[in-house]
């Protein structure tokens, strides 16, 4: 089942997707209106609905139809149109998964007032600021879900050996099931709030790489769900949660920020090595809190180490010098995690439990928002 | 050398009439593209047809067995032959897409049902003491495999001729099965002054069905109480959705969207067809020897992640469509066994064929709805993807919901699977 997972994901290195370059380039005061206007992104790209959106000076669409994207480019043809100015508003899907939007102008003849939708006003890190909330509540519920479901279950069935903590792994399914629509309406959300709900918006969704991914959590989640109805004939079959669980951090890691100047692979088992250590921590605790044994003590070592060791590793490979954790939001986040984490570690030593959780579940809370954001990298 | 005894003679007619009425019944899944190039109608239009066409094909069963009970075996299937002749031979003058839904929704789906699954059942029981089983086997097995192995003759036929082709040949060889039913088709063994095939003096001949209207009520209510009955309804639906709804209405358009030639997609479900056979015997071996409910677990996990699998498989060509081919044939109807021992577990050996009727009758809504469903996902989002990863998806569901049959007043050693409801 892991390898039919592994088999399934799709290889690519990405992050958000940036516009590069542009034809018409933004500002420009062009003698006629061409008759394409090109996009040029940072990777490959799916459109989001329309994809681009070029408005006449009148505020009437522009173009003869959607955008169609070759690779990294994305191109719209256009139907004429008067002088003066127009804007471009572009919507897109990274290859993992991650939303990005923009707008720019150009001028035909001479400039005029701008008629289009005031899109990607106050963006932060390229999506409107509902959507990217969305995108962090879903993440976060998707990471307690993942906790739950599978690190609870590891030490209920490998450490404490009792089945109390098997209670718990329900709550994870539900947590990870339920997380799945708020992160669908988090993606239309994050490209346009007006259109959360638009049926074709949430459709154009679920038929991009998104989607996918959308239907492995999913699939991960139903498995489990089975394997747990299964457990109480073949108690062997334990062996296979562990399993599934790497399988879905595999899966998260392919919709996370590759590190960039590391061969892919290596960045898929750096990013499902962090996620897994998470839920193993953090579910683990919240199972002792149900069924404490002794053996919790090693296991909170370990993961928290390989936690702090496979973060530090992805930090550092996400920024090019020190400064960008001060101009960048994505490296504001990371220093509003740093402190809790040493909380976490701190507590974790001291063996206040309850507290340790509290400090860990807000570092989880953090960390939804950093992976929603554009690393500097 | 002993003469062949006539049951044969039946169990043969009835194995042809069961394969061409599936085969009948399996023939718009290759006019999907050829019907929306020449009129334009929508996939979802076109769908709705093929979904009314199904539910009819599962419904309409039980009330063929009644019909056959008044009026007779041969009378009902030369009725049948006739009804599909005339609905599909009409299809070559149709203007409107109700006039499709109409012939091959409404009439064929009661001419192919009335010669399903009850045909087989009545003709096993009346005609055979001995090799029932085995009979019964082949009978089901032909009309699953029916529904497949016809097709690439057929999309050949749709691609190289026209669709009113394949609809004339459908009508043709109705026509043709009329005499061949006509001269070899009896009643009961005593019309040929026989006894069935190794039935003694001691072998009462077999009774005549209840009132097949009252005991079909009847079964609904003694399920409805139970949980499981529900647990193998739902996974029945998903079954059915599964395989005849999704994969076998729609994987030939959806091939022909990525770009393989009509024919080449219909011989893939035909090697579908042939992986069947082989599937469905090993299932029926293993049903004997293991636990039902694990067995339907994997069924539904694998296939599970198979449909998963097969928006990446188009994007490797061939090799993972073949793949997902052999896996998926293998799985094709390999759940009928478990569920039939199931129920029969459940229900005793006494109520199962009704009861079964029921849970076979979910397996056809669930057909009818994917078939429907998919088309209509492909007309609005324009793609499959997201009807094959949420059939995907429900077979994962479907393996959780098997795993909890009940339970606790299951004996350990099962009662031999029947291949089929016997009526």
């Amino acid at each position: 089942m892991v390898g039919t997972a592994l088999a399934l994901l799709p290889v690519t290195a990405s992050a958000h997707a940036r516009l590069t370059g542009s034809d018409p380039a933004p500002g420009v005061v062009l003698d006629h209106l061409p008759a394409t206007v090109n996009l040029f992104f940072s990777e490959p790209v799916t459109p989001a609905g329309r994809g681009i959106s070029v408005y006449r000076p009148d505020g009437h669409l522009a173009q003869t139809g959607p955008a169609r994207a070759q690779g990294s480019r994305l191109s719209v043809a256009l139907a004429g149109g008067t002088d003066g100015t127009y804007a471009v508003v572009w919507t897109v899907i990274a290859g993992d998964t991650h939303p990005s939007r923009g707008e720019f102008t150009f001028s035909v003849g001479h400039a005029s007032q701008v008629r289009a939708p005031g899109q990607g006003q106050g963006d932060v890190g390229l999506v409107a600021p509902i959507g990217l909330f969305l995108q962090a509540l879903g993440r976060l519920m998707h990471f307690a879900g993942f906790a739950l479901a599978f690190g609870a279950t590891t030490y209920g069935l490998f450490v404490a050996r009792v089945p109390g903590p098997l209670r718990l792994a329900g709550a994870g399914v539900a947590l990870l099931l339920a997380a799945e629509p708020i992160s669908l309406i988090a993606q239309t959300a994050s490209l346009d709030p007006t259109q959360t709900f638009d049926g074709d918006a949430l459709t154009s969704m679920l038929a991009s790489p998104f989607g996918r991914v959308l239907a492995l959590h999913v699939a991960a989640a139903l498995v489990l769900w089975a394997l747990l109805g299964a457990l109480r004939q073949a108690p062997w079959l334990r062996w296979a949660i562990p399993a599934l669980g790497r399988a879905l951090a595999a899966v998260d890691a392919t919709a996370a920020h590759a590190a960039p100047s590391l061969a892919p692979p290596l960045g898929l088992a750096l990013n499902a090595l962090h996620v897994s250590a998470m839920g193993l921590w953090l579910g683990g605790l919240a199972a002792f809190a149900v069924a404490p044994a002794d053996g919790f003590g090693r296991v909170a070592t370990w993961s928290a180490g390989l936690l702090v060791v496979s973060g530090a590793a992805l930090a550092l490979l996400h920024f090019a010098n020190p400064l960008e954790l001060m101009t960048t939001a994505y490296g504001l986040s990371l220093l509003v995690k740093l402190p809790l984490v040493a909380a976490a570690l701190v507590l974790a030593w001291r063996g206040r439990r309850r507290w340790e959780l509290a400090a860990l579940l807000s570092v989880v809370a953090a960390a939804a928002f950093l992976v929603s954001l554009p690393p500097p990298r | 050398m002993k003469r062949l005894h006539y049951s044969w003679v039946v169990a043969g007619v009835t194995f042809l009439t069961l394969l061409a009425a599936a085969g009948f019944r399996s023939t718009p899944s290759t006019l999907i593209v050829p019907l929306q190039q020449e009129f334009g109608w929508s996939r979802a239009t076109i769908s709705l047809a093929v979904a009314i066409n199904l539910v009819l094909f599962g419904l309409f069963a039980p009330f063929a067995g009644g019909l056959m009970e008044r009026f007779g075996v041969r009378r009902v299937v030369l009725a049948a032959l006739l009804t599909v002749s005339a609905g599909s031979g009409l299809t070559v003058f149709m203007r409107e897409p109700w006039q499709l839904d109409l012939l091959w929704g409404v009439v064929v789906g009661v001419g192919t049902g009335s010669m399903a699954s009850v045909l087989a059942a009545i003709v096993a029981n009346r005609w055979f003491v001995r090799r029932r089983g085995l009979v019964l086997g082949a009978l089901t097995a032909a009309g699953a495999t029916g529904q497949l192995i016809f097709l690439p003759a057929l999309a050949w036929l749709a691609v190289n001729v026209g669709w009113r082709a394949s609809a004339l040949l459908v009508a043709g060889a109705a026509l043709l099965g009329v005499p061949a039913v006509a001269f070899l088709m009896r009643e009961r063994p005593a019309d040929v002054g026989l006894r069935a095939y190794g039935a003694s003096e001691a072998d009462e001949p077999a009774p005549p069905l209840r009132n097949p209207l009252r005991a079909t009520l009847g079964g609904l209510a003694l399920g409805v109480r139970n949980r499981n009955f529900w647990l193998l309804s739902i996974s029945f639906f998903i079954c059915g959705a599964s395989t005849n709804g999704l994969i076998g209405t729609h994987l030939i358009p959806a091939s022909m969207d990525h770009g393989l030639p009509e024919v080449t997609a219909a011989s893939l479900l035909a090697t579908i067809g042939i992986f069947d056979v082989a599937g469905t015997m090993i299932s029926g071996w293993l049903t004997d020897r293991m636990d039902s409910r694990w067995l339907l677990f994997w069924y539904y996990g694998l296939r599970g992640l198979s449909l998963l699998f097969l928006p990446y498989a188009f994007g490797i060509q061939y090799f993972g469509l073949i793949l997902f081919i052999v896996f998926y044939g293998l799985d094709w109807v390999a759940t009928v066994p478990p569920t039939v021992a199931l129920a029969a577990d459940t229900f005793g050996k006494r109520n199962l064929g009704v009861v079964y009727g029921w849970i076979f009758a979910s397996h056809q809504l669930g057909a009818a709805a994917a078939a429907f469903g998919a088309g209509a996902v492909r007309t609005y989002f324009g793609d499959y993807q997201i009807a094959f990863m949420t059939s995907g998806l429900l077979c994962l569901l479907a393996a959780g919901l098997v795993i909890r049959i009940g339970g606790a007043r299951r004996q350990e050693k099962k009662a031999a699977p029947l291949p089929a409801p016997s009526y």
